[in-house]
């Protein structure tokens, strides 16, 4: 009975508006308008996942633009510099390093234009329209995992000097981060390589400081052998140098003319974006609605979605990776755990996106208050409808910035040990996802670096 | 009728030209002399590289090691161009070759020393076996120098000091070039010529 009076006292034109107002609500719910970055890349994740990089490497070429994957386009669109990082990835984990190297760089190099570009219309549009709005600029994780990458791709043809540039490069970013962004990401596995690279070199000093780094990050025990060498050459003491090599014990025994092997295995793939409509409203709105009855409670809140891009973890097919040396099982030890550094990143932003949403939410309100205000000198029908339409229709536009680099490997293992020269049989086993072996012939008091890299 | 449709199609044509890229000849006694001024990005472009090494060979045919010693020999003598390392933050593997074939085709155009092939020296490093690494340890160099009968080893290196603040990105690249005495390790003659570039937002 009080249903039906509350029913009666609803204001002429608004009983048409509650069907709109659900059909609106779903539309806008479910529309995704255009598809976002993690959309695009459905069909190269899906490959990747089974292995079939090639697949994967045809997919991002398509999503790139070019019909041959050792192509770079002239001009770089918004995201063609990540789809290019991504493309280089696929190709590491293929084997395929100097056109790797070439991809990485190329997409560092376009990163780069994107980070030092201005981007004030995209500043303003990322908190009143869309989420996208912005010009993509990598999280410093990737920025530091990148160079990393790249220097396993030079390490992989044993070519020093194109990884010395790469730590190099790491180096200046590093730097540019701890002066503008404290307490950021570490990847210490890069500043790992960066050491290695020098200290075969032949640059002790700045090789320790590398490993003074990494040793920030996590006692790296298979640095105990090679900082005890390195400390006869070199008078360089850092803090956690100085703790390792008091804490270490005697070392085995190596002949002179023994190689040194390096191992790098990167498994699975960091967390991604997915878009998410979080429709606040609408609860709101049918709770209010069926208390006191009147649907312009819902009317006015249903069209509130807070749109935001989600961190959610990658399916990966690849739980932990074995090592074998010539049929002997050899420990492989934990350099980088890159997915906890992303998961670290985005939890640190997240008050910054959901405010961003919040922002873009309250102006799409703004904006179908304007309109019901004009529409209603007409008659309060079409105020509703012009309102519930412009809000509506402004939640559909707005596309969650879901841009990340999706095949950043989640874990990095490393192993590192001295071996007699001549040919060695090197097994990665990669659980679910096989067995690789490759034979490597090492030198006499030389190195070798295998990289297996497997997004999976 | 005819006209209008003859109108449109010209000036679709023209557009259509309009559009298309264009390929042009630049430098010295082109109609765009001017084409290799503007920088492009931070790399070392080849008026970058023009500048460093005419820096640094104009510095050594003016040192009294050359005027002096080089200058007054009777037979000239044999010099070899070590490989210059690259310790920038650049990919600069094409750029290192044009930097090392200048210096190359500058000191044999004096034809007051003789060069040893660049093809010579890397098959002869391969042969005595350099090490990974080792290509720009100077006691490597003296060893394979010596091999080839070198009397002088011409060496150097490429720095940059790279920073970045905010929106601008800015190196500045020196080329640091050596020649070295063989027989008694002394550096006879040193040099180091800069140049910066920037990236501004």
């Amino acid at each position: 009975m009080a249903q039906r009076t509350a029913e009666d006292a609803r204001p002429h034109g608004t009983r048409r508006p509650i069907v709109w107002l659900c059909l609106l609500a779903v539309w806008a719910g479910v529309a995704p308008g255009c598809a976002t970055y993690s959309d695009r890349m459905k069909n190269a994740r899906a490959a990747t996942s089974a292995g079939e990089y090639a697949e994967g490497i045809e997919q991002l070429d398509k999503a790139i633009g070019v019909d041959e994957p050792d192509r770079i386009p002239d001009k770089f669109k918004s995201e063609t510099a990540l789809t290019i990082l991504e493309r280089g990835t696929l190709k590491q984990a293929s084997e395929t390093y100097a056109s790797s190297a070439r991809d990485l760089s190329a997409a560092d190099k376009g990163l780069e234009l994107l980070d030092i570009a201005n981007d004030a219309s995209g500043a303003i549009g990322k908190y009143v329209f869309s989420d996208s709005a912005t010009k993509y600029r990598s999280s410093p994780t990737e920025k530091l995992a990148l160079n990393s990458f790249n220097m396993l791709n030079y390490l992989a043809v044993a070519d020093l000097s194109g990884s010395r540039v790469e730590a190099r490069r790491f180096s200046v970013m590093q730097k540019y981060l701890s002066d503008f962004d404290p307490g950021s990401a570490h990847v210490a596995f890069g500043s790992y390589l960066a050491g290695f690279t020098l200290e075969k070199l032949g640059e002790y000093e700045s090789a320790m400081r590398y490993y003074d780094e990494a040793l920030q990050e996590r006692s790296f025990e298979s640095l105990r052998g090679p900082i005890e060498r390195l400390s006869k050459r070199t008078d360089y003491r850092g803090k956690r140098i100085s703790e390792f090599l008091a804490a270490s014990g005697p070392l085995p025994a190596v002949a002179d003319d023994d190689a040194e092997l390096l191992v790098v295995v990167s498994v699975g793939r960091v967390p991604h974006k997915v878009p998410e409509r979080m429709p606040i409203g609408l609860a709101v709105g049918a709770a209010g609605t069926y208390i006191s009855g009147n649907p312009e409670v819902l009317g006015y809140s249903a069209m509130k979605f807070i749109i935001y891009p989600k961190l959610v973890p990658s399916e990966s097919v690849i739980g932990s990776a074995g090592l074998q040396i010539d049929g002997r099982s050899a420990e492989l030890e934990l350099a980088s755990n890159i997915g906890l550094e992303i998961s670290r990143e985005y939890e640190e932003l997240k008050p910054r996106i959901i405010g961003a949403a919040v922002s873009r939410m309250i102006v799409r309100a703004a904006a179908a208050e304007g309109m019901r205000q004009a529409g209603n000198q007409e008659s309060s029908g079409l105020g509703w409808a012009l309102a519930l339409l412009t809000e509506a229709s402004m939640a559909a536009m707005d596309k969650p910035d879901t841009r990340s680099w999706i095949f950043l490997p989640d874990r990095v293992y490393l192993h590192r040990s001295r071996v007699r020269p001549g040919m060695r049989e090197i097994t990665i086993d990669l659980g679910s996802a096989g067995k690789r072996t490759t034979t490597v012939d090492l030198p006499k008091r030389g190195f070798a670096t295998i990289v297996v890299t497997a997004p999976q | 009728m005819k006209t209008v449709l003859m109108s449109i199609l010209c000036l679709s044509l023209a557009a259509s030209f309009a559009c298309a890229p264009r390929a042009m000849r630049g430098g010295e006694g082109t109609e765009n002399p001017g084409m290799d001024q503007p920088a492009m990005s931070t790399t070392l472009d080849r008026e970058d590289i023009n500048f460093l090494v005419s820096r640094n060979l104009e510095a050594l045919y003016a040192s009294r090691f050359w005027t002096q010693e080089i200058s007054a020999m009777r037979k000239p003598p044999i010099f070899a161009i070590w490989p210059i390392q690259n310790a920038t933050s650049e990919h600069l593997d094409d750029q290192m070759l044009t930097l090392l074939s200048s210096i190359e085709t500058s000191l044999i155009n004096t034809g007051l020393v003789q060069v040893v092939a660049k093809s010579q020296q890397e098959a002869l490093a391969r042969e005595i076996g350099i090490q990974q690494g080792a290509i720009y340890d100077p006691s490597q160099a003296v060893r394979l120098g010596r091999q080839l009968g070198a009397r002088y080893f011409v060496t150097g290196k490429v720095t940059a000091v790279d920073e970045r603040i905010q929106k601008t990105r800015r190196l500045q690249y020196s080329l640091f070039l050596q020649v070295i005495e063989l027989e008694t390790g002394l550096v006879k003659f040193q040099n180091e010529t800069t140049r910066s570039k920037a990236l501004k937002g």
